[in-house]
């Protein structure tokens, strides 16, 4: 008879560890719903799932946290509260098996039989926990849909009275509003998408780069558009033509000096316009509007 | 060969009884700790209690519908 529980609780947890998909790590960046998320950010950090940048946004893995995209709120829950429903996961599965096993037998070994089992299992369901909604420093993230929480804040008063006078209409209506448009992700599983925002994608948004010259010289990469990835550092160098010197450079509008090379960090749409001078103090003047000689 | 087979599905009837319960707890505890924002300590013991009450009328429920774990006499057998 011990072999059979044993056997059974044995083959369950075997059931249930093959059944569980292997955590893919991610390692690069990217925004999602107006929110910087992380990368990998050296061989120590295998990050389980993507979540807001702990680095961009000075956030502590001892910190709740939380921040307002475009259409999700971001949560973080900090390391220790994590942890501890982690660990309550285990502990209330032996109490309930204890309890369910003392009363299915009546007897102290059964309810010892069913604390063992019930351990088992909470230790499972706190891996699947680990798993599936803790980061690599132990903290759970979150998203909630911006539309929902607005919905529920606008109608909180009519929605207390419902709770109370009907509360199976409430449930209803509260649900029917989270159906249209909630969104609901945790960790590394999307439960619901109304909103149609999708999981963060690994492409990074790009940005482009207009280049353009005045009459003297030239550019290296020469005058025209290019697209970069997001946080791509671009590095511009100026060559001017005989009898012509360099003056400065004009970064989206505002003069960033006169020395031949500049970097430029592409966290958004920028345009560089390099100004050149002729030996009888010529040269075309900057025109903000782009018009150049020799723009694209 | 019948107390054995209620002994599994005994065993059956406690896996699948943790697992539903520990599920509302779980989804139960994560409510009041981050929707409801209360205090994780007094989340934890709302959540316990109401569960382990669960559990308890769980195993009533499923000793009255005739599920048993026959751990002694199975052994004597």
């Amino acid at each position: 008879m011990q072999k059979n529980i044993v056997g059974s609780i044995l083959i369950t947890l075997a059931i249930l560890m093959v059944l569980m998909p292997a955590v893919n790590a991610t390692v690069q960046r990217y925004w999602w719903d107006n929110v910087y998320f992380i990368e990998g950010r050296d061989d120590q950090h295998d990050i389980k799932f993507p979540h807001p940048d702990r680095d961009y946004y000075d956030i502590s893995v001892f910190s709740d946290w939380e921040t307002e995209g475009d259409y999700l709120h971001h949560f973080q829950i900090n390391q220790a509260k994590s942890r501890v429903i982690k660990g309550a996961i285990v502990a209330i599965g032996a109490f309930m098996g204890a309890i369910v096993g003392a009363k299915l037998s009546g007897t102290v070994v059964g309810a010892i039989v069913g604390f063992a089992v019930g351990t088992a299992l909470g230790l499972v369901l706190s891996y699947v926990a680990d798993v599936y909604l803790m980061d690599e420093a132990d903290c759970i993230w979150w998203w909630l849909s911006e539309y929902f929480i607005d919905w529920v804040i606008a109608n909180q008063v009519d929605l207390f009275v419902l709770c109370i006078t009907n509360p199976t209409q409430a449930q209803t209506v509260i649900m029917n509003a989270f159906f249209s448009v909630g969104y609901l992700r945790a960790g590394c599983v999307t439960f619901y998408d109304a909103v149609g925002v999708g999981n963060p994608s690994p492409r990074p948004p790009q940005h482009t780069l207009s280049i353009s010259v005045s009459y003297g010289g030239t550019t290296d990469p020469v005058a025209g558009t290019y697209t970069y990835d997001f946080g791509e550092v671009v590095t511009v160098t100026a060559t001017a033509d005989t009898h012509y010197f360099f003056s400065y450079w004009i970064l989206d509008g505002v003069n960033c000096g006169s020395e031949l090379t500049i970097t430029v960090t592409m966290d958004s749409d920028h345009t560089l316009y390099a100004q050149f001078t002729g030996g009888g103090g010529g040269g075309y003047p900057y025109h903000p509007k782009g018009d150049h000689p020799q723009g694209d | 060969m019948r107390k054995i087979l209620s002994n599994i599905v005994a065993l059956a009837v406690l896996i699948a009884g943790i697992l539903f319960l520990v599920s509302i707890f779980t989804v139960m505890l994560f409510s009041l700790a981050v929707f409801a924002n209360m205090n994780l300590w007094l989340a934890l013991a709302i959540s316990g209690s109401i569960a382990s009450a669960l559990a308890y009328a769980y195993g009533c429920l499923a000793k009255k519908l005739g599920v048993k774990m026959e751990w002694e006499k199975c052994k004597k057998t």
